[in-house]
This record gives structure tokens, sequence and C-alpha cells, in this order.
């Protein structure tokens, strides 16, 4: 069953608390939320993919379409159980600081640029990229490494920037990559992922 | 542990089994049980300086608090008047 909810004009929380009723109600098959800002795609996109949908955008002049599909028996699940199911692992670097290791800062900041851009050769077994402490400062405006940030994104990496570390840095309004999160949801991955790797 | 998992599963922590408004629930949680309490968050959002339900939607009460700088124990009363 496709359900289809119209949320444009709406601010939050109405799209989510609509999203969270129609799913615990109707539990469709596919959910499709049209939205008109971006407060909303963000947080409808969050709330389906913490209910275990897999969650895909399309914008269409101002609007967002937000489709959340669900898969067969994944309904307390993450989408991540999809490549549990074909095999992969996942894996979650999380980065704690701007410049990798200790005793020169300079190396330390051309080091973290060179493993940022050879992170994808770990492909798809590369999950979640979680920015905490320093880290979040390679997310704002100026970051040399936010085009690799944004290409991971891209290519489906998900990319969780620390809320309460961009809030003590006051960059939360210079973040430019990746979803702002809570240690909830870092925990969560954390718990998810088969392999968990600190820098 | 087992009751942690399912908690962290579905993504936000829900309250407990009594009905009080507690720090650890998210704004999601709160509004999403008591619809009246959105109007105390709307009423907040000038102190916080953007639209809390947008920005921190899935934030704890705690979090807010804390990065808007606000009163918790304050917010935890209104909210609690409300719901």
């Amino acid at each position: 069953m496709t359900k289809e909810i119209d949320c444009r004009g709406l601010a939050c929380p109405a799209p989510v608390l609509q999203t969270k009723e129609a799913i615990e109600k109707e539990h469709p098959t596919v959910i499709n939320v049209v939205v008109d800002n971006e407060a909303a795609k963000q947080n409808v996109s969050r709330f389906m993919g913490s209910q275990g949908l897999e969650v895909s955008v399309k914008q269409e002049g101002s609007d967002f379409h937000v489709i959340g599909k669900m898969g067969e028996g994944t309904a307390a699940e993450t989408p991540v159980d999809e490549k549990a199911q074909i095999g992969q692992k996942k894996i979650m670097v999380m980065v704690a600081n701007d410049c990798m290791g200790h005793g020169d800062d300079e190396l330390g900041k051309k080091l973290m640029v060179s493993f940022l851009k050879t992170l994808k050769e770990m492909g798809d077994e590369l999950w979640r990229l979680v920015f905490v402490n320093n880290g979040v400062k390679l997310t704002i405006e100026g970051s040399d490494v936010l085009p690799v940030i944004k290409e991971l994104e891209k290519e489906g990496v998900h990319i969780l920037v620390c809320g309460t570390c961009l809030t003590h840095f006051d960059l939360l309004a210079q973040k430019q990559v990746g979803e702002t999160t809570n240690m909830l949801d870092i925990v969560t991955a954390m718990q998810l992922a088969d392999k968990v790797i600190n820098i | 542990m087992g009751q942690m998992k399912s908690r962290l599963l579905q993504g936000t922590v829900m309250s407990d089994t009594n009905n009080t408004i507690h720090p650890e629930m998210t704004v999601l949680d709160v509004v999403s049980r008591y619809r009246q309490t959105e109007a105390v968050f709307k009423r907040y959002d000038a102190e916080a300086g953007e639209c809390i339900c947008c920005q921190a939607l899935f934030e704890s009460l705690r979090d807010v608090a804390e990065k808007y700088h606000l009163d918790l124990k304050e917010l935890l009363a209104d909210l609690e008047a409300a719901g």
C-alpha cells in the first residue's frame, strides 16, 4: 500500500507527526510525504530512517518528495540491515579531531585530508562517518575536505555531525554537510555497526 | 541492555511507564504524546532564536535546554502544565 501525505505549507513538527501517525496506523509499504521546506525534509527523512524505512528524496521545483519504503520484515530495523542481508560489513568511522594523530598539527591536518580522501576505498562497507568534538570543523564552510565529505554523502555514506559540538564551537549555522545528530544516534550507530574505527 | 537496545532501535527514547514529561524525552516524544505542548515550544522559539520543533525535534529536552540556554526546570514545568 502506498500512502501519500501532502504537508506543503506545514512547519515542523506537523509533517513528522503526520508521517508518524500514518506509519503507526496504516503500516504502508511505501509512504510519500511532500514538504516544501528544508527542515521538514530533513526531519521527515530522519524520522523515516529511525523507523527502518529506506529513505530517498526527490526535488520537484520547491517541493521535496520524501519517500520511505518498508522492506519485508524490517519494521524495527534500520536500512543498514540491507547490507547485512547481502553479507556486507557496516563500518562506522568516528572522527573526533580535525587532524590525525599527535605531535605536529600541520602534519596532522594533511594526514586527515589524505585519510578522508582515501576512505572511499572501503567501498560499500563504509556505512557511517560521524564527526564529533573538533572533528565537526571538517564539515563547515572553508574546510579543505568539505568536497570529499560531500562526495561520500552523495555516494550513500551517512554523515552524522554532533549538534552539541557544533553548538559548543558556535558553528551550527556553518555546517555544510551531513545530518546534525545527538549522542543517542551515535550510540545507536555504534551498536549497529560491525566495526567502529575511531580517529 | 535488551530494553536499551529496543529503545535505541526505535531511534527515540520514549517515556517509561509513567506519564510525566522528563528531561530525556525528545521534543518529538513530547509533542506526539501531548499535542498541546507544541504551543509551549513555540513560545520558547523567541528565546531560543530559532524554531525548536524544526531544528531540535530529535533532541532530548535536556539537550534542548543546554543548546539554547533555557531553564530546564522551567521548560519542564511549562510542558507539564500544558500536557
